[in-house]
């Protein structure tokens, strides 16, 4: 036999020693093949199967870290079936490991918002750090903490037994705590690139975009046809809800980057697209939705839209509205709107809305909010057509029952034959939903959707080269915390774009998610974790808040922030940048749900002095039990049962406080995922890093 | 059915008295690799095992904590939980699957009142315990009892199962130990042959044999009452044949040990002449009183000219199985007055171990463990091997749910294993051998172990072979219950006191296995072939079969079959010949749909191509495997969804649990199956389970995970219908009980008879007018329908 072995992979030559591997040969040549089970000098336990690959003349496929090279070897390592082979395996894993990679509200933000880890610096007092992790996701976190809907709350685990956490008060309250302590956050910019961007619309999406170029050393020329900057911020949302100090005390954090904004200036009448790919080296259209959906029935034009009615209380010239206003429309607009109203003087202000309380598309707090300073709703009616009589607007409705559901999942509303009745009232607002008005888009030649702008959801390119879209313009109208993740994603693509590298937008990294725990998982979840309440905003008194536009919610006091932030608990796996698993299902575009079943358990052994054992995360490459057997162990770990229910355990089913004592650490470090976990270097927000 | 549930190891600790342990130590040894064997000694002593036994282990002996938790929660005989005072074992393979053991088991738990999710009774009395396969596959649906086993087990029949077995353990009727005692080779003019195979003994065989021999000894008769083994008519026995000089056998089937003096007096002449006048007295009497006509013993007989029997027999070719029916097992003198050892004295003597490696080849014999590899290559690599030890393995771990070949080989014909095996260590230079069996096998253990001592005793085996100088020293490992540790890097793993997990090959077991020699595994029945090629030549062996499979195979045939048994028949033979004409097809008002051969590994081959000759290349080209010889025969009752299911739901359990793929895969092609037999899967399913069907086969790293996909890949093959019948919550065979309803058509007669014997009240019994069933109540557990005297049941 001779010393060396010559073999190929993927056609390149390679020669190693008589008995190395395939996996050695591929290290050799700087061919990564991904491996799970794999540790070097160990014996090979070639059980994950991700390092597959496939032998010339030979069947099935093979795992590379334990197949011993032979001469004139010709490895297949990177062809579709291998790697669907991987990703397959990879998915497989992934339906069998219990963890949620980070925590459940980061996932459930569109800007995937690092929330843990900001709120678990408010809880150390560090507010200038909590600051600049928000910023870096979610800019405008002073605007977007009193307007956003909070999908990240839905998901807080503390949901499966108490209130949330209050996540947006408490980045709201570190953004105003910086402000107000003249601390504005103003991120470093890296060195100038000489290009520049233009940027129609100062929306959040253009604001967003306009922030992270101007971080990126790119300049940022912001281009908007009203008179302010802010968007649907500015003119959908009225002053008591958002303040406009607070949105321009944001604003000017850009100014201050160097962001250049020209106001007054409409696409298609003061300057055209084609002027702008040729004066600026990229051009983002984040246009926003700016039309208004009528009221659907005859006699629609005597209505006002709500857009513009609340534009123009931001202009300084609100409306006469008379004493009796109806607004129809169950969404956040129809609340403000009405809300505005009474702020105006109206002394009745009905709100109309086709369905009931429970498919009202906007928040239930701000319902709330809004019958508690004297709104009226009334539900299950319809417009029927809408009529002038003298003075007065008389609005002629129908009344509904719910039907089966529509295509949106929503029970469908039915007319009740005969039930139709009429409301005399002076003012009418019609806050039914927004649109985008496709006209200024198809001026500029860009491709349409169905919704918006046609753009590429992973990079927001358009089908012209280096004009990009993002926010409502693409997808219709739509959250502001979306518009804000669009103008970072599209950061990343120009910035990509104009350095000449692909463009690929921010690859995200796969995310496990637990979903939803059974009891026995939540108890032990929720182990020793104490059952706070949730520390409520303080409010003006409706009475005094229905006099003025002054902001409602006041805001968190520190003390309340600090026990806020307090019941936090850290979910998210303190190995989630390290894992290999997550990694590599990352870069074979593994769907981590695809196969769904039976799973591990959620359980968590927190014994041990240096770490931490979760079994439902482990993938059974048993080199935790080698790491024991290598530094001798006493009781060392072993394998336990058989099937899709073996599991790794410590023998007589001792805690891991009684094994590991020697090498806790090593065994760590070999774990592909966060099975176990050294405490102390763990995510930025767990509670068992202390 | 639940098998293999991870149980808990903690266990309030009763005091134990530990001094077992002790000795067990001293007996076995205090060395890593005792860890099974010491494991199955605290097992059977205290039919558990206790924590404070375990860790006197690991404070007396050499083995590490983590491999006693290890090896003690992957096999399946350990428990860590204490046991009722009997244990219930119910079979739950192929054939007794197909048969209706799920109701079985279902009715035993009502009966025993054993609560769901638990497997003993309040009282502690009984503990039920699904088995994989007891290999008694004939008698379908099987249940044992401690060491009583009952076969053609029905719902029905539970409360009769278990008032029998209260009789026998009060009658103390616990003998089957006394059929290993070695016989006495007397002479007489009548020789009545009884078959004493697991199969025979569970249908009452050893009871019959003891009654035959008493009434023998009281006629005072020239008659010998002879065990032998396996007689293949599985179907029916318990089976006796009574030779006389000169005169063709009788044989009689289902006889009862109440019918055994009858059956002495019938054949035999008492020796003195008071005898004669006393039993010419008591027929006459007999017939006075009883009113007989005629004796009523001739209505259990049978020639070979019987039709039955001649077809069952016609087509066979006995080599692995020769003389089967007519050897006393372990009766050495008996097994070289026919042939016996006269392969291995020539393979010792005449000729040098090249020339028998090259008679192996020449005959073209391959692996009979089911992937048929070339048996002489095999030996011929581990003879080239460099180094001084080796070793040769007898694969006895026959653990696929319906087969039952290697252990009527082992109980029957326990010399001519032996022999082939020290044929196979003479040709390549092994000096040691191991017997892996399975501890499910208790006979075929004993009877090993019978035969190797009394070879010792002789000075045949141990430190010269046949009184030639080559020492060869061979012992049994009894497994511990887990189907992959047939294959061969597992099984090793096993011998060596692992958990039973395979490795990659390369290197093969040939280059390096039991301790890193080079190591020879060879199933049984491919050992029992070798004696007789040795003998007869290899010529004589590749005349018989087909161009590429030479020789004959063993099959188990049982299943929805008339005509069940052990049977052989020359490699070529069609699957038709076997199920119509050896086995007399399917029971009357059935129709014969497919059969699964090659067990979990295997497939289903569909009706219409029985055609096909059982060849290694023509099984696998219609999608199944030769396997090692099961073949179950399913009519047009079986579900093919809920066979690939069954399949399905073994291997997944099975799986060593090492590889992505077989680990989860399976897992995951499971749970698609069962949403399909529960209606509730949709397309997408299927398209993911036909994806999981190629990646599971080609990712995984042992034949167990290679193959689990075959049951689901031919069952899509011939039978998608079935699928897409599934898809719109239909089962077209009616026998996923989520799909199901039972119905009483106006045929009912108002017997009442349903209603009696419904066991969960659903169905309220209204003389004289047609029942009704409560759907809600109702288990689908088929009692009705199978009482129903007008057939007015329908199944929906």
């Amino acid at each position: 036999m001779s010393a060396t072995i010559k073999f190929t992979i993927d056609g390149r030559a390679v020669e190693v020693a008589t008995g190395q591997t395939i996996l050695d040969g591929a290290r050799k040549l700087g061919i990564p093949i991904p491996t799970l089970c794999h540790v070097a000098d160990f014996p090979p336990a070639a059980s994950c199967f991700v390092c597959a690959v496939k032998i010339d003349g030979r069947p099935n496929l093979w795992p590379s870290c334990a197949m011993a090279a032979t001469e004139g070897m010709v490895v297949i390592n990177d062809s579709p079936e291998v790697r669907d082979a991987r990703k397959t395996a990879l998915e497989l894993l992934l339906s069998d490991h219990t963890g949620d990679c980070i925590g459940p509200c980061r996932t459930g933000c569109p800007a995937r918002l690092d929330i843990p880890n900001f709120i678990s610096r408010i809880a150390a007092g560090d507010h200038r750090r909590a600051t600049e992790v928000v910023t870096d996701d979610l800019t405008l976190p002073a605007s977007l903490g009193r307007v956003c809907p909070r999908l990240c709350e839905q998901r807080c685990r503390r949901c499966d037994v108490e209130s949330s956490l209050s996540i947006r008060n408490l980045h709201r309250f570190t953004a105003d705590h910086q402000r107000d302590a003249g601390l504005m956050h103003v991120p470093k910019k890296s060195p100038a690139s000489g290009k520049c961007v233009a940027i129609v619309g100062t929306g959040p999406a253009g604001l967003a975009a306009a922030y992270h170029l101007l971080r990126h050393g790119h300049g940022a020329v912001l281009f908007d046809a009203h008179p302010l900057a802010g968007g649907m911020l500015r003119y959908g949302i009225p002053e008591f809800r958002l303040p406009r100090t607070v949105l321009d005390a944001e604003i000017n954090v850009i100014k201050t980057l160097g962001g250049q904004f020209h106001m007054r200036q409409r696409l298609g009448r003061d300057f055209q697209l084609e002027d702008l790919r040729r004066d600026y080296d990229a051009v983002f259209l984040a246009l926003g939705a700016q039309g208004s959906r009528g009221l659907g029935c005859p006699g629609e034009e005597l209505a006002m839209t709500a857009l513009d009615f609340l534009e123009h209380i931001t202009d300084g010239h609100p409306p006469t509205i008379g004493s009796d206003v109806l607004i129809v429309g169950g969404g956040n607009t129809a609340m403000d709107a009405s809300r505005s109203a009474l702020r105006l003087g109206a002394r009745s202000v009905r709100v109309l809305y086709r369905r009931t309380r429970r498919e009202m598309p906007c928040l239930m707090e701000e319902v709330e909010a809004a019958e508690a300073e004297g709104v009226k709703v009334e539900f299950l009616v319809a417009p029927e057509r809408l009529e002038r009589h003298g003075n007065q607007l008389r609005l002629t409705c129908i009344r509904m029952e719910l039907g089966p559901p529509d295509e949106s999942g929503r029970a469908r509303p039915v007319p009740v034959a005969g039930s139709e009745f009429s409301v005399d009232a002076t003012c009418v607002i019609a806050a039914i939903g927004q649109s985008v008005a496709m006209e200024e888009s198809k001026a500029a030649g860009v491709k349409l959707s169905k919704w918006g702008i046609a753009a590429n959801p992973q990079t927001l390119e358009t089908n012209l080269p280096g004009v990009f879209a993002g926010g409502d313009a693409v997808t219709g109208p739509d959250l502001a915390v979306r518009a804000v993740a669009a103008g970072k994603l599209v950061a990343a693509s120009i910035d990509q774009y104009l350095y000449g590298r692909k463009v690929i937008g921010v690859p995200e990294m796969i995310n496990s998610m637990m979903g939803k725990l059974n009891e026995a998982e939540l108890a032990e979840m929720l182990r020793d974790i104490e059952g706070v309440g949730r520390v409520p905003m303080p409010h003006l008194p409706p009475e005094q808040a229905r006099t003025s536009f002054s902001e409602v919610e006041l805001g968190f006091t520190p003390d309340q922030a600090l026990a806020e932030s307090k019941r936090c608990m850290g979910c998210g796996c303190g190995k989630a940048i390290t894992c290999r698993i997550r990694q590599y299902a990352s870069d074979y575009g593994a769907d981590p749900r695809r196969f769904s079943g039976e799973r591990r358990a959620f359980e968590r052994d927190l014994s041990h002095p240096e770490i931490i054992y979760e079994p439902g995360k482990c993938i059974l490459c048993g080199a935790c039990v080698q790491v024991a057997i290598q530094a001798g162990d006493d009781l060392g770990l072993a394998f336990y049962g058989r099937g899709f229910a073996t599991s790794v355990a410590v023998p007589f089913e001792r805690p891991m406080a009684e094994s590991l004592k020697n090498c806790a650490k090593r065994a760590a470090e070999v774990c592909p995922t966060g099975a176990i976990m050294l405490r102390g270097t763990g995510c930025a927000g767990c509670r068992f890093c202390g | 059915m639940t098998m293999n549930s991870p149980t808990s190891l903690i266990t309030a600790a009763p005091d134990v008295d530990l001094a077992f342990v002790d000795q067990a130590i001293e007996r076995l040894g205090t060395a890593p690799d005792a860890v099974i064997p010491l494991l199955q000694a605290i097992q059977d002593h205290y039919g558990w095992l206790p924590e404070p036994a375990l860790r006197r282990l690991t404070a007396r002996t050499r083995i590490v904590p983590s491999s006693i938790t290890g090896v003690s929660t992957f096999y399946d005989m350990f428990r860590h939980q204490p046991v009722g005072k009997h244990v219930v074992h119910i079979c739950h393979g192929t054939a007794c699957h197909v048969n209706g053991a799920e109701r079985v088991e279902e009715a035993l738990r009502r009966h025993l009142r054993i609560p769901e999710r638990e497997d003993t009774d309040a009282e502690r009395q009984f503990t039920i315990e699904p088995v994989a396969c007891l290999g008694c596959c004939t008698l379908a649906p099987v249940v044992k009892i401690d060491a009583h086993t009952f076969g053609h087990a029905t719902a029905e029949k539970v409360p009769e199962i278990l008032r029998e077995f209260h009789s026998r353990e009060a009658g103390g009727q616990q003998r089957s130990a006394s059929t290993e005692s070695p016989c006495a080779g007397g002479n007489g003019a009548v020789e009545i042959h009884v078959g004493l195979g697991s199969c025979c003994m569970a249908k009452g065989s050893d009871r019959l044999f003891h009654a035959l021999q008493e009434g023998a000894q009281q006629a005072g008769a020239e008659v010998r009452v002879k065990r032998v083994g396996c007689v293949g008519m599985c179907h029916r026995t318990p089976m006796v044949e009574v030779a006389q000089n000169g005169k063709a056998s009788t044989y009689y089937a289902d006889l009862t040990p109440a019918q055994a003096r009858d059956l002495v007096r019938r054949h035999l002449r008492p020796r003195s002449w008071r005898q004669r006048a006393a039993q010419l007295w008591t027929r006459a009497v007999d017939h006075l009183l009883l009113d007989t006509n005629g004796d009523p013993i001739r209505q259990h007989s049978l020639t070979l000219r019987d039709p039955g029997v001649k077809a069952f027999l016609r087509k066979q070719v006995h080599i692995a199985t020769e003389h089967f029916g007519q050897l006393d097992p372990l009766n050495l003198d008996e097994y070289l007055t026919h042939d016996g050892f006269v392969g291995l004295r020539r393979a010792l003597k005449d000729q040098p171990p090249e020339q028998t490696i090259d008679a192996i080849e020449r005959a073209g014999l391959r692996g009979r463990g089911g992937a048929g590899f070339p048996t002489g290559q095999k030996w011929r690599v581990v003879r080239q091997q460099p180094g001084e030890v080796k070793y040769v393995i007898c694969n006895g771990d026959e653990g696929d749910p319906g087969a039952f070949m290697d252990r009527m080989l082992l109980e029957s014909f326990p010399y001519r294993i032996i022999e082939g095996m020290a044929i196979a260590a003479v040709a390549i230079g092994a000096h040691e051998g191991v017997f892996y069996i399975r501890h499910e096998y208790p006979l075929a253990v004993r009877r090993i172990q019978a035969a190797i001592t009394e070879l010792e005793r002789r000075g045949w085996l141990g430190e010269r072979l046949l009184g030639h100088p080559y020492p060869l020293k061979f012992s049994i490992m009894e497994g511990a219950g887990a189907f992959v540790c047939g294959e061969e890097t597992a099984l090793i793993a096993s011998i060596e006191g692992r958990r039973g997990m395979p490795r990659l090959r390369p290197p093969f077991p040939a280059q390096s296995g039991l301790w890193g020699k080079p190591t020879l595994i060879n199933n049984v029945e491919t050992l029992a072939l070798v004696p007789w090629i040795i003998r007869r030549g290899p010529e004589a062996f590749a005349a018989i079969g087909t161009a590429s499979s030479k020789g004959t195979k063993v099959f188990a045939l049982a299943g929805k079959i008339r005509r069940g048994g052990l049977i052989e028949i020359p490699m070529g033979t069609t699957l038709r010949e076997i199920v119509e004409d050896i086995g007399g097809g399917v029971g009357e008002g059935h129709r014969f749909k497919a059969v699964q051969i090659g067990g979990p590994s295997g497939g289903c081959i569909p009706a219409r191509l029985m055609d096909t000759p059982v060849d290694y290349e023509s099984l696998r080209a219609v999608g199944a495997i030769m396997g090692s010889g099961g073949l179950v025969v399913l009519d047009d009752a079986a579900c093919m969804v809920d066979i690939a299911r069954y399949f399905l739901e073994f291997t997944q359990n099975q799986s060593c649990g090492k590889c992505t793929f077989c680990r989860i895969g399976t897992k995951r092609m499971l749970e698609i199956l069962e949403l399909l037999c529960a209606g509730r899967a949709q397309r997408r399913d299927l398209a993911e389970l036909e994806h999981l069907v190629t990646q599971v086969s080609q990712g995984s790293l042992c034949g167990l995970g290679k193959t689990a996909p075959n049951p689901v890949a031919t069952t899509l093959r011939y039978y998608r219908d079935e699928y897409e019948a599934h898809l719109q919550g239909r089962c077209p065979a009616g026998k996923c009980t989520a799909l199901i309803k039972y119905t009483v058509t106006t045929d009912c007669t108002g017997c009442t008879l349903c209603s009696q014997h419904c066991p969960v009240d659903a169905i309220p019994m209204t003389p004289y007018r047609q029942h009704v069933i409560n759907t809600d109540l109702c288990t689908r557990c088929d009692t009705c329908r199978q009482v129903c005297p007008q057939h007015a049941i329908e199944v929906r």
